[in-house]
């Protein structure tokens, strides 16, 4: 029994982590629509300049900010030079638009940063600590923590501010939006931007927890089921859906796996949002005006 | 959301006509030209996967440019019809190669049928979850049971040596004209099928479901007949890649990447037409070659190698962001426009005449 | 990060090989300018189907710098009895269809250089190019990896399995843990996990490790990190229930720090990890941190800068710019030194053939 907590606790702990990168798609996809693939790319982006600027010895906090102000500049140039000239489009061509971003931005990374694996040290312990009885890694924990406050920070920002009225009146209705004199562009630029700050959020804690590499792109893949679980315009509900992908993936593979084959975790998450979708189509906590037949 | 665009954009479909002289026309002239010319290279590692990516895209262009229905997971569609006929030539008595390949895509089209049951619930965006759920459950599924492999430790399996009808083609040109031949049958079994009702009932579902649905057409089977006929296809486009291309083939191939090809292949070549999986095809394929070849004619030997993969990747996603906003329709627009630089815009209503070469 | 592992299965241990070599080379003639001067066709070719981007580059970058580098040194040294090196570069990404390309497009060189071998250092590109390599008649060289039954010459005559198999590989392993617990007779009982990656290089040992842990009584878990590996919690908490005398931890690029660092947030002992060959680098136990001390694994060359070959190819390659690391601290790590490794034995084999053949440049036929 205990060892099917300690399975199920590290599961949700790691789910956590699957929905700080789910939150990113969250972000770009309320205030512009667009299913942005390219956040994996950001992650990994993001990590490897902050990585490589503290290799050189630039202090933590103005790596953190020149990174985070060279994905702002990126944001302006997504704007300015795909998501502008595509407006209108449908979501299946923004979406493969994105594909090609992700492509540059991987590109650019690995040109500019080069290909090894590096080191990420944020100075959080990941020996295991026991918690009411069961051992925790206490890096999760931390993590979990950082995710946790994120997300407060982002539903303060986008419930209680300005900005974060124009961020839901442009996801509300477009065309109402733009009539009333809200500037589209500006609001995209900001999503973006905020996007590539839980990338770089998301970058360092995931960095840390298996060292800044190519991979680190991958995990966008993780991240789908979780959207689709969550529904595409909703923090709380990917954050519920994280937790729900972490532990039910953690626990198949250990309890199912031994039956049906290792590497269930592999398309399990898959299936589960498969599962859910069928049973409720505009995900958990989605907005239910999604087209469905 | 208050109101969504349609579910996809699509180049206006190829008039009826158009091809029905340039398609025996290209047939005819790839069966010919290649072997005037031919080395090794051009057909073992140009012309024969350029087929069978054309082929992929056909299969994924049926589901995704005419029939509407967005899927992320046609290598797994690819897989299956690979490993089927695999299985069935190995295992089933009396199977040559050729039969088993066609066996092997009607596994594939049963398996496209069954993931594609969720289109019936749910559409646009969230059906990716089904069809990424194929793309990671099948190579694990092929990978985990060693049955499927013949119990080959590592999950590689070898392609049989390719014979038809007791001539040896196990080489290069043999296997061109192998492939050649299934991908020309299948395209011109296509062309017609879009030309008939069923391809009109697809279109009608891409372009309106809720107005197709009040014209009587059910909209039920007309997609799960789309998902048949899609992964029927990339079935024998796996085949052929396991067969007459790799001579080998592991689950691991058929990876995510690999439907991204797919899905940039008919991007690139143009949604809702048939030319353009030929065009995006080739594109695909000569893109890397050719920019690893410029590259290194412009700068060296010296040039970094990883510099230049990179480059790459920058210069493949630039191209697809340009293509989605400058031309959409794809390649085949872009031909289109090219044959008919020097006649006045006329408009759609007489292809024929503009069409010929 | 050291290594311990019986010498009699490392028959070609590199080692011995630098300082043997380092011994029968001449002084340096320092003529050539870049890779390849010679006369068209006068030179012995090697298509390089590299993979420097993707999951896997830190270990192709590496392998494939040490492989060109040394290629240069002995160039730079005058070629093979007067044979210079040329060769040429292919991306593959780790990707067995892109390996295929690249080999179709490199197996005969631009000038007419004759072909001396193929070192694609992936288990799927060396599986799919076996026919072909058999029918053109080039060595392929698969070293410290590939398939168990090539080590039989008269299955597949064109294919040379290098250092170790996986089969001596895994008896390597094995004996160690003998050794450690006192004689391979007291491991009956014994409890292992082995953490393999989900490929085909990953699952090539399964069949000699159920062989093996038969013969000797261990009890053995296999458990698969699905490609690439960057997240193990599972497979590790899995680990920690069956608490394993030893995890063999058979991995390749990002699966192995990962590992190291989950290991630890489970708690499971760094020091009762024993990496394989491809296990081994600093860049699979430096970005884990703390978490890989007193990691163990196996190798047939020891890092290091320090060897007679390494202090050449820097004084002769390196100093004068023409060195094929990014990063010039990667020198003389553990991929790179895999890569110099590979450079002489498939130059030796030049070498031994030319002995046999005259000094010119060989077919691969001939250097076979």
């Amino acid at each position: 029994m205990q060892f099917f907590l300690e399975v199920l606790v590290a599961g949700a702990l790691s789910g956590v982590m699957y929905a700080l990168v789910a939150i990113g798609f969250v972000l770009i996809y309320r205030a512009s629509g667009v299913f942005n693939f390219a956040q994996g790319s950001m992650i990994l982006f993001a990590a490897l300049t902050f990585v490589n600027l503290v290799e050189r010895g630039v202090p933590f906090w103005l790596a953190f900010g020149a990174t985070l102000l060279l994905l702002i500049a990126a944001a302006f140039a997504i704007e300015r030079f795909v998501l502008r000239p595509l407006s209108n489009r449908s979501v299946i061509t923004l979406f493969l638009a994105t594909l090609g971003l992700s492509y540059i931005f991987e590109g650019l990374s690995q040109i500019a940063w080069g290909t090894q694996v590096h080191a990420l040290d944020l100075g959080i312990s990941d020996d295991p600590v026991s918690v009411a009885g069961l051992s925790l890694s206490s890096f999760d924990i931390a993590a979990t923590a950082i995710a946790g406050s994120l997300v407060v920070i982002l539903a303060l920002v986008t419930g209680k501010t300005n900005l974060g009225l124009s961020l839901r009146a442009v996801a509300a209705d477009p065309l109402a939006a733009l009539s009333i004199g809200l500037r589209l562009e500006r609001v995209t630029v900001i999503a973006w931007s905020l996007a590539g700050f839980v990338a770089l959020v998301a970058g360092l804690i995931w960095g840390a927890r298996s060292g800044v590499q190519f991979s680190l792109s991958l995990i966008v893949l993780k991240a789908l089921p979780v959207l689709i679980i969550g529904g595409f315009t909703s923090i709380g509900g990917v954050i519920v859906a994280g937790v729900l992908v972490g532990a039910g993936e953690n626990l198949a593979a250990i309890y199912l796996g031994p039956t049906i084959g290792n590497g269930v975790e592999g398309w399990f998450a898959y299936g589960l949002a498969l599962v859910f979708l069928m049973a409720r189509p505009t995900g958990l906590f989605g907005q239910r005006t999604w087209a469905r037949i | 959301m208050a109101s969504l665009p349609a579910p996809i954009s699509v180049a206006p479909s190829e008039p009826p006509r158009a091809g029905a002289i340039v398609l025996p026309v290209a047939i005819v002239a790839a069966a010919i030209v290649p072997f005037a010319i031919g080395s090794d290279y051009l057909f073992g590692a140009v012309l024969v996967p350029i087929l069978i990516l054309s082929l992929a895209g056909l299969g994924l262009n049926v589901l995704t440019g005419y029939a509407g229905q967005l899927s992320l997971g046609s290598a797994a569609f690819m897989a299956i019809g690979a490993f089927a006929t695999y299985n069935i030539h190995l295992r089933v008595p009396g199977f040559s190669l050729l039969p088993a390949i066609v066996a092997g895509g009607f596994v594939a089209a049963a398996f496209g049928v069954l993931f594609g049951l969720p289109s019936l619930r749910v559409k646009g965006f969230y059906l990716i979850a089904s069809t990424l759920a194929a793309q990671f459950f099948v190579p694990w599924l092929l990978s985990q049971y060693g049955w499927f492999t013949n119990g080959s430790a590592s999950g590689v399996i070898t392609a049989p040596p390719l014979t038809l009808a007791g001539f040896d083609l196990d080489n290069p040109a043999g296997r061109y004209a192998y492939t050649l031949g299934i991908v020309a049958v299948l395209t011109v079994l296509v062309r017609n099928l879009i030309d008939s009702p069923t391809g009109r009932a697809w279109m009608a579902v891409r372009d309106m479901d809720l107005a197709a649905a009040a014209l009587g057409i059910p909209l039920g089977r007309a997609k799960l007949l789309a998902f048949a006929v899609s992964s029927f296809l990339l079935g024998i486009a796996g085949s052929l890649w396991a067969f007459t291309y790799l001579g080998t083939v592991e689950p691991a191939g058929f990876d995510l990447d690999r439907s991204f090809q797919i899905l940039f292949v008919i991007i690139l070549g143009g949604l809702g037409s048939i030319r353009g999986n030929f065009l995006g095809a080739a594109f695909v394929v000569l893109l890397p070659v050719a920019l690893s070849v410029i590259g290194g004619a412009i700068v060296g030997s010296t040039l970094d190698p990883a510099l230049l993969e990179n480059a790459q990747k920058i210069v493949f996603g630039a191209l697809i962001i340009f293509f989605l906003v400058a031309e959409p329709d794809g390649l085949t627009k872009l031909l289109g426009h090219a044959l008919r630089t020097r006649s006045s815009w006329i408009g759609l209503t007489k292809p024929r005449q503009l069409e010929q070469p | 990060m050291f290594s311990n592992s019986p010498k009699s299965f490392l028959s070609l241990s590199a080692a011995a090989t630098l300082v043997l070599l380092a011994g029968c080379q001449k002084e340096a003639s320092s003529a050539q300018q870049g890779g390849v001067t010679a006369a068209p066709g006068k030179s012995q070719y090697f298509p390089l189907q590299s993979y420097r981007v993707g999951p896997y580059a830190a270990g192709g970058s590496g392998f494939f710098g040490g492989f060109i580098d040394y290629m240069q040194l002995i160039n730079a040294q005058g070629g093979v009895n007067g044979v210079p090196l040329s060769w040429a570069e292919c991306e593959t990404e780790y990707d067995v269809e892109k390996g295929v390309e690249c080999y179709e497009r490199l197996k005969k060189s631009a000038d007419g250089s004759p072909t001396a071998a193929t070192n694609p250092l992936s288990v799927g590109i060396a599986y799919a190019t076996l026919d072909r390599s058999t029918t053109d008649k080039i060595p392929l060289i698969t070293i410290n990896h590939g398939r168990t039954d090539s080590t039989d010459g008269s299955v597949f005559p064109y294919v040379f399995p290098l250092q170790l198999n996986p089969y001596s590989e895994v008896s390597a392993i094995f004996n160690w843990i003998g050794a450690k617990a006192g004689g391979l007779d007291k491991l009956r009982g014994k409890h292992i996990v082995v953490l393999y990656h989900g490929s085909p290089y990953g699952k090539e040992t399964n069949g000699v490790i159920d062989t093996l842990a038969a013969r000797y009584g261990v009890s053995v878990d296999k458990i698969e990190v699905p490609h690439p590996g960057n997240e193990q919690q599972s497979q590790w908490l899995k680990i920690r229930q069956i608490n394993p005398e030893w995890v063999i931890l058979r991995g390749w690029g990002v699966m192995n720090p990962v590992a190291l660092k989950t290991a630890r947030k489970v708690g499971f002992p760094a020091d009762h990890i024993i990496g394989n060959i491809w296990s081994n680098s600093e860049e699979d136990a430096a970005p884990a941190g703390g978490a890989a001390k007193g990691f163990i694994s196996i190798t047939t060359h020891p890092s290091g800068t320090s060897f007679p070959v390494l202090q050449q190819i820097k004084a002769q390659v390196i100093d004068k710019g023409k060195g094929n690391l990014t990063d010039p601290k990667r020198f003389g790590t553990v991929y790179y030194n895999l890569g110099v490794v590979n450079g002489i034995l498939n130059v030796e084999a030049v070498r031994v053939a030319q002995a046999k053949f005259g000094k010119r440049p060989l077919t691969g036929e001939e250097v076979r």
